[in-house]
């Protein structure tokens, strides 16, 4: 059992991607390459000293990112206690001119903005490019908004603790939330997501 | 009763805390008739599933591999 976990840990093909996924994944939450780098570095380092544990590479894999995200949620600890209250509410004042676009006054979609289906992603490239695009509409986010959408989906914290870290109601955290997934939606078909093959389907 | 922008947002907060009972009766009423907020529905299903492939908490491939 061992054996066969030391040997997929040192597949460098499987190694050279995970630490990419890391990386990927450090960065978009600490918004800083050098920073992100250390993370990974120190999680790796973690996750290596235990490695003979692991059969399987998706268990190893599982096991490094439950590292990450720890070292990840101390670092934004430490780096930002609270949110400035009304620099959030002014980001959220914000919101009103996305809502101006998406919906009609009576508070129904407006034509051109009513959520299409996306294709299913069945090639490769078309995975490839649905991350890309992910990634690009993540960065993409206003700063409060982002910032909660990835404590709560990217590492795993429910809103309590959300709230309780960043010291807001629990309104204020479910409308950053709110406003992460309808802003990464609309982006995401505006990326052509909606095109071509849905396009005819409406 | 039954608009989007309110809808949208009760099916946000459905992943994340428990709806009440006449909040899932305003989302159960709207949805039949509105195929905008069911694509949403599905669109924002689909990012958590997303970010969480991203972040190795539940690797899309991870199930099969084992066995």
């Amino acid at each position: 059992m061992a054996q066969v976990g030391t040997a997929a840990l040192d597949d460098p093909v499987y190694l050279t991607q995970l630490r990419q996924q890391l990386v990927r994944f450090a960065r978009l939450q600490l918004r800083d390459a050098a920073a992100a780098e250390d993370a990974v570095q120190e999680a790796l380092a973690a996750a290596w000293t235990n490695a003979d544990r692991f059969g399987a590479q998706s268990e190893h894999k599982t096991w490094v990112f439950g590292i990450l995200r720890h070292k990840l949620v101390d670092t934004l600890r430490a780096r930002q206690r609270t949110i400035n209250l009304s620099a959030l509410e002014a980001e959220l004042d914000g919101e009103a001119l996305l809502d101006r676009e998406l919906f009609k006054d009576n508070g129904h979609w407006s034509r051109e903005t009513k959520p299409r289906p996306w294709p299913t992603p069945e090639t490769a490239l078309r995975r490839q490019q649905f991350w890309a695009f992910f990634e690009m509409c993540l960065d993409n986010l206003p700063e409060h908004i982002g910032r909660v959408f990835m404590m709560r989906e990217f590492l795993d914290l429910d809103t309590e603790a959300i709230c309780a870290e960043l010291q807001i109601n629990a309104n204020h955290c479910s409308v950053l939330i709110y406003r992460a997934r309808l802003r990464l939606r609309t982006c995401l078909g505006e990326k052509g997501l909606a095109s071509e093959d849905a396009n005819g389907e409406v | 009763m039954g608009k989007c922008k309110h809808i949208t947002r009760l099916l946000s907060d459905a992943l994340d805390r428990s709806l009440t009972t006449g909040e899932w009766v305003a989302i159960r009423l709207h949805l039949p008739t509105c195929s905008g907020c069911r694509n949403y529905r599905d669109q924002i299903r689909l990012l958590r599933v997303a970010a969480r492939s991203v972040s190795g908490i539940e690797t899309v491939d991870g199930a099969k591999r084992d066995e």
